[in-house]
């Protein structure tokens, strides 16, 4: 069976086909120059830009359009029907995510706490979502300061609070790249976890689906069960011994002036709970777990960002168990 | 050419976070469609300004308000009201942009950023305003649409 690799991707794009300083060309060529393998293109409104990016391989392209409304932004991807985005109303939302899914489409919440109208016009998440379950992910760090930023910390807890209450959203990093002019962090991105040593569209949107991604600031780090479960997957419940994978080899490529320290990894589970806190050394290390049953456990990398302690470096997805 | 819509319209504050539906008609099938679109005042500064950027902060950054700036820093305000386009087949794109003044092409084969190219039918076709933000006692917006007949139609 094919391994699980992981890549380096941006989930959230855009182009001068609505409001980004990019061509699709540069934005290509930009994000090939990243080390990102793959993007999705998200401009507000349109898909135009498509045409051009699908046939690109390096990085490859999942299409998609950020839903620009009056309540929200939606990054919506690889719909096979356009889903009208103009008469979405704070009550009717899951209404258009069913119809989104009808049309074998995937739905994210981009950046739920940003200023609203009239600072960034319907920045700020106000639908009311009764099924959360219809939400795929939730970009829990939007643009580049993922760990210093009150928006992003609202973020997180919102996702936090969403798992408690047993829904599986994949968390992610969208840097709602438009230039790149005022880039912060560089090496800032969603880490997909996709079979086979070739990323395609197809394992980009599978990844989302499966809840197989890692938010980082540069280092991508993960964990693995000692039976080879992973983020996003359902695991029984009780002793578990996990391996945790850090790898910075991507940022030192990158050349990036930001540095970056791993010092703590910490899983987290249900109700914000730490149960488990070792000091990072190394790129692989173990320890063992005892789980228990419709919890979720989602790992952190903790250090230093350019000599600052106390920083987030990177949140997995979480493994979940099965209910007794 | 032929002119097939030419509208001005003056939209108020009330009407923020709606869509102004402007219905026309292609007479023929066209190979080339031209949207000119302006709009204004763009922006607002100043102390009613300052005051809305405040009322925005104060609404969504909630108890976190004074981890943000000062409300002197989002400022000018702007006033911002995109078009899409339907074709008698389907949504054909949007302009999501905050240039107030825009020209707008479509041929077959070609077509604006943010637009989709294609065949353009006679028929029912539809444009849309979309007012994101409307900060000013008022705003005017103008739109003209021309058409030009398809030369084997
Ligand atoms: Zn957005
Ligand atoms: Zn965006």
């Amino acid at each position: 069976m094919a391994d699980l690799h992981w890549f380096p991707c941006e989930l959230h794009c855009h182009t001068l086909h609505s409001d980004g300083d990019f061509s699709v060309a540069e934005l290509l060529q930009t994000a090939h120059e990243r080390l990102l393998d793959g993007i999705c293109l998200t401009d507000h409104n349109t898909t135009a830009g498509l045409a051009e990016a699908s046939c690109s391989r390096a990085p490859v392209v999942l299409g998609g359009m950020e839903w620009t409304t009056y309540f929200g932004h939606m990054p919506v991807l690889d719909c096979s029907a356009y889903v009208d985005w103009r008469d979405a109303s704070v009550d009717g939302i899951d209404e258009k995510l069913r119809q989104i899914h009808a049309c074998g489409g995937l739905a994210g919440v981009a950046h739920p706490f940003q200023l609203g109208t009239p600072i960034c016009t319907g920045g700020y998440w106000e639908y009311r979502v009764r099924d959360w379950s219809l939400v795929d992910y939730l970009e829990i760090w939007s643009e580049g300061s993922p760990y210093l930023n009150t928006s992003n910390r609202r973020a997180i807890a919102l996702w936090g609070s969403l798992l408690d209450r047993g829904y599986r959203i994949a968390p992610t990093f969208g840097r709602d790249w438009h230039r790149t002019a005022g880039n912060k962090l560089i090496s800032a991105c969603t880490y997909l976890g996709c079979m086979g040593e070739t990323l395609t569209p197809a394992g980009m949107k599978t990844a989302l689906q499966s809840g197989k991604t890692v938010v980082s600031a540069g280092p991508l780090f993960y964990f693995k069960t000692e039976r080879g479960e992973t983020v996003g997957d359902v695991i029984p419940a009780g002793r578990s011994d996990w391996r945790f994978v850090t790898d910075c080899s991507r940022v030192a490529r990158m050349q990036t002036e930001n540095t970056f320290v791993p010092k703590e990894i910490r899983v987290y589970t249900n109700g914000g709970r730490m149960c488990l806190c070792l000091p990072a050394e190394g790129e692989r290390q173990t320890a063992t777990l005892d789980l228990e049953p419709a919890h979720w456990y989602r790992a952190e990398l903790w250090g230093e960002t350019d000599g600052q302690g106390g920083c987030q470096l990177a949140v997995t997805a979480p493994i979940y168990t099965q209910h007794p | 050419m032929t002119t097939v819509l030419e509208t001005e319209l003056r939209v108020l504050p009330e009407q923020e976070k709606t869509n102004l539906i402007l219905p026309f008609t292609l007479p023929f099938d066209a190979q080339k469609l031209q949207i000119t679109y302006t709009y204004a005042p763009k922006i607002l500064d100043g102390a009613p300004a300052c005051e809305k950027a405040e009322a925005c902060l104060c609404r969504d950054a909630g108890e976190y308000r004074d981890t943000y700036p000062e409300a002197a820093d989002y400022l000018p305000l702007k006033n911002l009201i995109t078009l899409s386009l339907d074709a008698p087949d389907g949504y054909r794109g949007c302009a999501h942009r905050q240039a107030p003044q825009q020209i707008h092409i479509l041929t077959e084969n070609t077509a604006s950023p943010g637009f989709l190219p294609g065949k353009m039918q006679k028929g029912a076709w539809r444009l849309m305003l979309h007012v994101h933000a409307l900060v000013t006692d008022f705003c005017v917006c103008h739109v003209k649409i021309e058409a030009q007949e398809a030369e084997n139609g």
